[in-house]
């Protein structure tokens, strides 16, 4: 029995018979299929949060081990990041995600941090400008093209400069980027698919 | 200072920084003209009778709250004018922050509206896929109780609303492709028209979806949020972002063309 | 008026854009450790809290199956052993097999209908008893959709751009850039926007 239940393939009928219940019911909604679905869907935001709580637990492992054996320059933003995970745990738990303590942590620490490093991606936006928009072949003059008109297009100011800029950009919009686009979906749609399906036999290799 | 200093990238980050903070303290008042697209998602929350319930699901995260909050704000706005009902959840783990933000620049509207008959708030439920999911068959038991702790069976405005099929419409504000989760197992599974503004780089492919009939509307981000903030006469942060929008722009397209210029100039010196 | 919180604030957003404005330093590491740490300290509270609701709306109805997730989430620990995970490795991932299972029996169900079906009817387009513009319009849509899914679907027989096939997949590749493009210039605005919401926040803390 316990050969049975440590034998990695049972894993694998487990994923197999939850997906297979879960397509079924969608094509036989048949009361006890619907509810043991809807039950099954309850328990995976469960173990949804376990993932997130075993995420957090190996960074934290991650940190001490620094701190541990002091490496250099490093240990001492591990001791700042295992405070901080550890006051807002104390503080969000302890008091309430509303509280004026947890909030003023969110909003002038987190908060901050976090547009600061996203404003650091609009500065490389820019400067990759320079790399992907120079028209050394016709495949980048149609991409300069194309960025170029659909700027044009969502900015007040391309109107204003001149007013054929929206009535261009639209016909690229409607024509070539409409079909492309629902061409991409399908391919992509098609292939998530089959990554499914292989997944779901036990064909794709998992990486653990 | 020296000419090398001209070399240097970070000239690019900081002439940048400064163009949008000036922008910022003296806006232009570029005119804005009213796309299809806002004109489809205003028409449609205009035509819900009022009394229906709205699912408003915000994946609004710190970081896209500049250019999705205005937009979103703007058409729960419209919902609370036309009397409808809105039940309010997120599946960022931002809620805890994003959501007052939401609901505190709304807070006139709210003057007359009563906590728990008009409207209720949920906070984060995980899961993406599989919490929406989990959502659309089951509602009472995927949301358990409200930010304030009051369980889903105390809530009268939640007594009737068991599944998908009792809703009338869903909203949500996206940073990626999260809406294809409600598109699918709400508006695919039960018909139900789904609104969407999510950020710039996602509105093409949800342009798809709507010419396909799997969306009911798009609002083009923060172009389509001041268009919004226009058409409800409620004008906000979008419409003053669209001119940092438009001078950053132009900023762009100068680089590129002197990159360009550069570019064939050296070219041209190689070859001589 | 400006409070500690503000300084706080306007030091965290000029942390990590000193990064790029000026160079790495340990200024900068100060903010990107803050961003980090913060992301993982909320996540931790909030998955608390969604948990707890849920179990508690469980036991108050009677319902004690939700012991069977606790336990299944509660194996995923045996991960941060060592010696435990050689001998039940299996065990613990069967929370993960439950999550893929479900994960991709909803994808299965979903991209069928949404991304396959809905877009290839979409396709489906008048050429007859509509303006001349439109109809070509149409054709445009339809042969640019046709000409991309070829490009991926003949991506693996071909090892040479030569031919009808070669040119074919060529113009598909275009068909690609112009999607590209549109989405570079797309990115600008929203990246633009993050610059407009932090400088408008320290400007406002200023008036």
């Amino acid at each position: 029995m316990s050969e049975i239940i440590k034998n990695q393939k049972l894993g694998l009928v487990i994923t197999f018979v939850v997906s297979f219940l879960v397509i079924l019911e969608y094509y036989f909604p048949v009361g006890i299929l619907v509810s043991s679905v809807a039950e099954v869907k309850v328990w995976s935001v469960v173990i949804a949060y376990f993932m997130l709580f075993i995420g957090a637990a190996v960074t934290c492992i991650n940190h001490l081990k620094t701190v541990n054996r002091r490496t250099k320059d490093d240990w001492p933003y591990s001791v700042y990041s295992l405070l901080i995970i550890f006051i807002m745990i104390v503080l969000g738990i302890g008091l309430s995600p509303e509280s004026t303590y947890y909030k003023w942590i969110i909003n002038n620490m987190y908060g901050s941090s976090l547009m600061g490093v996203l404003c650091l991606t609009a500065f490389y936006v820019f400067a990759s400008a320079f790399r992907l928009l120079t028209i050394r072949t016709w495949e980048s003059l149609i991409l300069v093209l194309a960025s170029f008109l659909i700027m044009m297009k969502n900015v007040p100011i391309g109107e204003v400069i001149w007013s054929g800029f929206p009535i261009i950009s639209d016909w690229m919009t409607n024509t070539i980027q409409r079909g492309a686009y629902t061409g991409l979906i399908m391919t992509i749609g098609m292939g998530s698919m089959i990554m499914g399906i292989l997944t779901i036999i036990g064909r794709q290799r998992r990486r653990e | 200072m020296s000419l090398k200093m001209l070399k240097d990238q970070r000239l690019i980050y900081w002439i940048l920084m400064i163009l949008v903070i000036y922008i910022t303290i003296n806006p232009i008042g570029l005119p804005i003209s009213i796309t299809p697209s806002t004109r489809e998602v205003y028409d449609i929350i205009e035509s819900l009778p009022p009394g229906s319930v709205v699912l408003s699901c915000s994946d609004v995260e710190l970081g896209t709250i500049p250019e999705l909050m205005p937009g979103y704000v703007a058409m729960l706005k419209h919902c609370f004018r036309r009397d409808l009902k809105i039940v309010h959840y997120s599946f960022s783990s931002e809620a805890a922050v994003v959501t007052p933000m939401i609901f505190d620049a709304l807070k006139d509207d709210l003057k007359d509206k009563k906590y728990g008959d008009d409207y209720t708030i949920f906070g984060f439920i995980a899961g993406m896929e599989i919490g929406v999911a989990s959502l659309a068959t089951d509602v009472q038991a995927t949301f358990g109780a409200d930010i304030y702790g009051t369980p889903v069976y105390n809530i009268p405005l939640m007594e009737n609303l068991k599944t998908a099929a009792d809703f009338d419409l869903v909203i949500t504000a996206v940073p990626a492709s999260y809406y294809r989760f409600l598109m699918r197992h709400w508006g695919a599974a039960y018909g139900m028209p789904v609104l969407v503004l999510p950020v710039a780089q996602v509105v093409p492919e949800a342009m798809s979806f709507v010419k396909s009939g799997d969306l009911a509307g798009v609002l083009n981000s923060i172009r389509g949020s001041a268009e919004y903030e226009l058409l409800l006469k409620s004008p906000g942060d979008a419409i003053k972002a669209l001119d940092i929008q438009s001078v950053s722009h132009l900023y762009l397209i100068l680089l590129v063309v002197l990159c360009n210029v550069g570019y064939y100039i050296s070219k041209r010196s190689e070859k001589t | 008026m400006i409070d500690f919180g503000n300084l706080v604030y306007i030091f965290m957003v000029f942390s990590c854009m000193s990064f790029a404005l000026l160079r790495e330093s340990k200024f900068s590491r100060i903010g990107e450790t803050t961003m980090v740490s913060c992301t993982i300290g909320n996540f931790v509270v909030m998955s608390y809290l969604g948990l707890r609701g849920i179990v508690l709306r469980y036991i108050s109805k009677g319902n004690y199956l939700i012991i069977f997730p606790l336990l299944i989430g509660t194996l995923v620990f045996i991960r941060l052993s060592g010696s435990l995970m050689k001998k039940y490795k299996a065990i613990s991932m069967w929370g993960t097999n439950l999550l893929i299972g479900v994960g991709m029996g909803l994808t299965i169900r979903g991209v069928i209908e949404t991304e396959i079906v809905n877009q290839l009817s979409s396709l489906i387009l008048p050429l007859y008893g509509v303006s001349l513009t439109e109809a070509i319009q149409n054709i445009f849509v339809v042969a640019s959709a046709l000409l991309v899914i070829f490009y991926f679907l003949f991506t693996f027989y071909l090892k040479e751009e030569k031919g009808i096939i070669g040119s074919t997949r060529q113009l598909g590749r275009y068909c690609i850039i112009v999607v590209i493009g549109v989405l570079y210039g797309r990115t600008i605005m929203t990246r633009v926007s993050y610059l407009i919401g932090t400088f408008g926040d320290i400007i406002g803390m200023f008036k």
